[in-house]
């Protein structure tokens, strides 16, 4: 009956997270990053209380490794913005301004790697790959924390719209990574033919290559119901065959859900019908992730998501410089931007629990707890920097609007 | 989407993707060695339900039911025919079929109404008395007489053989009510043959537990003589129906409560009852797809929440059919059911000739309208779960020969889920009663507020 329990348990969840949204909006309560449920799961799983065992997250953990799968396809379809296509140059500055916090934050895990096992910097393919998915993991800011300022603090006008418009488009550059990652770990039927790079790029192409048989799927029946049968069938598709596969579950369903979205030519309904069954989905499995949290799962983690931590501020600070130099609106809040960007949310969780799950302990064990760090933190900083951002940027209105918000700010999502 | 509206073009760039979808997926199966585990199941999952929208989507225009795509749809990629999806995973599926079933059994008795009952309890009552003696007397018979080609049953003695007979014919008298959900809510038909066949066919659960009852006491002695009769069979049936009804009763109450305290977040609720209290159900020896048909009446009937109920169940739409009838088809034993076709297209044959009676004699004593009296038998031909947990529940009462009576049941009752739905959407249409392609679409997309449901009138 464990299972059975666990199911239940998980459905609870789900079921929580429903209610916490109000009615009359998307989104809502709770915190923007989903850290309560991440620390809800790492209290009552094995490392701390015990409460969940770790026969019965093991036995959830494949369940939730499809829900990332659906949330990584939504992410897909609301690339950019729910319902409305983004312009080029603000997609490229979305992916330009990612690479900063990528870059350091990788350093800083490879650095404190070498510090702590004493070997050369990147000394080994495990050092780099830990770097890359921890890396991959932080780099994207929560779609959650500009909904957020605009449901809660008012946020309006063109900076909330710009900054709304990146934490939107910012995942693709760490899906690439995620791509190119699963090329040591594609099985030999990819590998051989198509060599590493072939593999790097095999599972966006999978997903692009099932997004478009979803899309014409989508034209031949537009009932809401088909929509949604073909929507949860391809995703499903795609979850099964990247992990036969051994290519990246998150690439491959973000490319199928980016994929439909664009030619199917129903962005906007897509994008709404995903949406409905995004919060349960994402959720359970944000609790799922928190419970597999090990701090033990590697020596010297702590050190290690602490320069995790460090190198995301410093990265978004540079970020933050480089996007105020080019908006002028922005100038007199860039320091206070950087922290205010650096909330991982849900998209490090779920990156983190696909590490864990293909590799339980070591170098998966690792990049889940230092995404879960990561997000706790995001969610101290970030919030209180973010309204202090907006404030002097001039984009917050004295009172909160009823109605939740303006058409124009994208849907909310990992 | 308006059936005809879109140009073939579309249509058949759709219905290449789909196939597209699944040739990638058998290739991948077939190249990669090794046990997929849980990532297959999820993938066949995925494909079933890719594959059964797709079929079922490119064959609406030539009036093809949904339900049948998504049987052959499942049946062309399961173990028996492509492969793709394999054993393991149609097993992994139960799981999400046992879901799909809770949730079909809930909106059909949301759809049963008592003022309507109170109107059609005459033809009703006639309509169960005849199905039911004449089906399982008549498929009785048909089976003794036809016992030569039955591999199993053509040396048994007289006395056995007509046991065994009887056990056939209560399977016979299994009814399917998803089936009859299903073809509903395709077609959206309103009028006196859809309400007939849905009251018939939802009430016709209880009939089948009692009868069972019944035949496993009455026929023991004829099938292991020495046995003197025994009524243990007939004790169990009545705590099994009784605590069915009862627990029903609470379940519905509490969803009432639920929808009208809460009456937030119902689909994740319908999902734990679904998936969780199904197999405590079970564990407890209780009838749960009878327990959710008496939920589903008690929300309908004693409370205002019966629409709200019925909406919900419908936000999962096609999902459950696809899942349902997609997992069945690709567990239809198609090497089986060619070893066996002659006997079970003869006693399929048989079985729908036997209903196609009982239902002009019922409808003579009941004076049912013209539709019900020349069409009514037509949606009780297909069969689907009931009728194998019949047989397996024969299999295990009598291990001599249950398992061959299980698998002669297994290809009978393919040969109904095929033909059955076809027959009723042809039926509906026929009468009449189907609604137009363009208020099926409007239905797809109901107005907030609105139900979505299906309402025989």
């Amino acid at each position: 009956m464990s299972g059975l329990w666990a199911l239940l348990v998980l459905l609870a969840v789900a079921w929580l997270g429903g209610l916490v949204g109000p009615r009359n909006t998307s989104r809502g309560q709770g915190l923007a990053s989903g850290a309560e449920w991440v620390a809800l799961g790492f209290v009552v799983g094995p490392a701390v209380l015990g409460l969940v065992s770790r026969e019965i997250t093991g036995a959830l953990a494949p369940l939730a490794g499809a829900g990332v799968a659906w949330l990584a396809a939504i992410v897909g379809l609301e690339h950019g913005a729910a319902g409305r296509k983004l312009a080029p140059a603000r997609q490229l500055a979305a992916v330009l301004l990612v690479l900063p916090p990528f870059l350091l934050v990788a350093a800083a895990v490879a650095a404190t790697l070498a510090w702590r096992e004493g070997t050369a910097f990147l000394g080994g393919r495990d050092h780099l790959l830990l770097s890359l998915w921890v890396a991959a993991a932080l780099a994207a800011t929560s779609r959650s924390a500009m909904r957020w300022a605009v449901e809660r603090q008012g946020a309006r006008g063109p900076v909330a719209q710009l900054l709304g418009d990146l934490t939107f488009a910012d995942d693709l550059a760490p899906v690439i990574v995620l791509s190119a990652l699963s090329a040591h770990s594609a099985v030999g039927l990819v590998r051989e033919p198509a060599g590493l790079v072939g593999a790097g790029v095999a599972s966006l192409a999978l997903g692009a290559v099932v997004g478009l048989g979803a899309a014409l799927l989508v034209r031949l029946d537009a009932r809401d119901d088909a929509i949604a049968a073909t929507l949860l069938g391809t995703t499903l598709v795609v979850a099964g065959l990247a992990t036969w596969l051994g290519l990246s579950l998150i690439a491959s369903a973000y490319a199928l859900g980016r994929t439909t979205a664009m030619a199917s030519g129903s962005r906007e309904r897509l994008a709404s019908l995903a949406d409905r069954l995004e919060r349960p989905v994402l959720l359970p499995t944000l609790v799922v992730a928190g419970s597999l949290v090990d701090p033990l799962a590697r020596p010297g983690l702590l050190p290690i998501a602490a320069a995790a931590i460090a190198a995301l501020l410093a990265g978004k600070v540079v970020s933050s410089l480089a996007l105020a130099a080019a908006s002028p609106p922005l100038r007199r809040s860039a320091l206070a931007l950087g922290p205010a960007l650096a909330s991982p949310g849900p998209f490090a969780m779920c990156v983190g629990l696909v590490a864990s799950l293909r590799s339980p302990g070591g170098t998966g064990g690792a990049v889940l707890a230092c995404a879960a760090a990561a997000v706790v933190a995001g969610e101290l900083l970030s919030p209180t920097a973010l309204r202090r951002a907006l404030g002097r940027a001039g984009a917050l209105e004295a009172r909160p609007p009823a109605g939740g918000a303006p058409a124009a700010l994208p849907e909310a999502g990992p | 989407m308006s059936a005809g509206g879109r140009p073939t073009l579309a249509k058949l760039a759709g219905a290449a993707a789909g196939l597209a979808i699944v040739a990638l997926a058998s290739a991948v199966t077939r190249a990669v060695p090794g046990d997929p585990g849980f990532a297959g199941s999820v993938g066949a999952f995925g494909l079933l339900l890719v594959a059964g929208t797709a079929l079922a989507s490119a064959l609406e225009p030539v009036g093809f039911p949904h339900l049948t795509a998504f049987l052959v749809a499942g049946s062309v990629m399961g173990p028996h025919v492509l492969g793709v999806v394999g054993h393991r995973a149609v097993e992994d599926l139960q799981v999400v079929n046992t879901l799909a079933l809770a949730l079909i059994a809930l909106a059909g008795g949301a759809e049963l109404r008592t003022a309507e009952l109170r109107g059609a309890l005459r033809g009703l009552g006639w309509a169960t008395l005849w199905h039911n003696l004449v089906g399982v007397v008549g498929m009785a018979a048909v089976f003794f007489l036809v016992r030569p080609i039955v591999p199993f049953a053509a040396a048994l003695p007289a006395a056995a053989a007509a046991g065994v007979g009887i056990l056939w014919g209560v399977t016979a008298i299994t009814r399917s009510p998803s089936a009859t959900l299903g073809i509903l809510a395709q077609t959206r038909a309103r009028g006196p043959l859809a309400s007939h066949t849905l009251n018939f066919v939802m009430t016709s659960d209880v009939v089948v537990v009692v009868a069972l009852a019944l035949a496993l006491t009455g026929v023991r002695p004829l099938l292991e003589p020495g046995t003197g009769l025994s009524f243990e069979a007939l004790g169990e049936m009545g705590h099994e129906i009784l605590g069915s009804v009862a627990l029903g009763t609470t379940l519905g109450l509490a969803l009432v409560l639920y929808l009208k305290l809460v009456g937030r977040q119902v689909l994740l609720v319908l999902l734990a009852l679904g998936l969780v209290f199904t197999q405590l159900f079970s564990w407890l020896r209780f009838e749960w797809l009878l327990i959710f048909i008496v939920a589903g009446f008690v929300v309908q009937n004693l409370s205002r929440q019966g629409p709200a109920l019925l909406r919900e169940v419908e936000r999962a739409g096609e999902i459950v059919y696809v899942v349902f009838f997609a997992t069945a088809g690709a567990h239809l034993d198609l090497p089986l059911l060619a070893s066996l076709w002659p006997a079970a297209l003869l006693l399929a044959g048989a079985r729908a000739s036997l209903a196609w009676g009982a239902q002009r004699i019922s409808s003579r004593f009941a004076d049912d309208p013209p539709a019900v009296r020349r069409l009514g038998f037509a949606g009780l031909v297909s069969q689907a779960g009931l009728a194998l947990g019949i047989a397996a529940k024969v299999a295990s009462e009598f291990p001599s020969f249950g398992a061959a009576f299980a698998a002669l049941a297994v290809a009978v009752v393919s040969v109904n889920e095929l033909a059955g739905p076809v027959l009723f959407k042809v039926a509906l249409d026929r009468s009449g009663e189907s609604a137009p392609a363009a208020e099926r679409e409007a239905g797809a997309h109901p107005a907030a507020g609105e139900s979505a449901g299906h309402r025989p009138r």
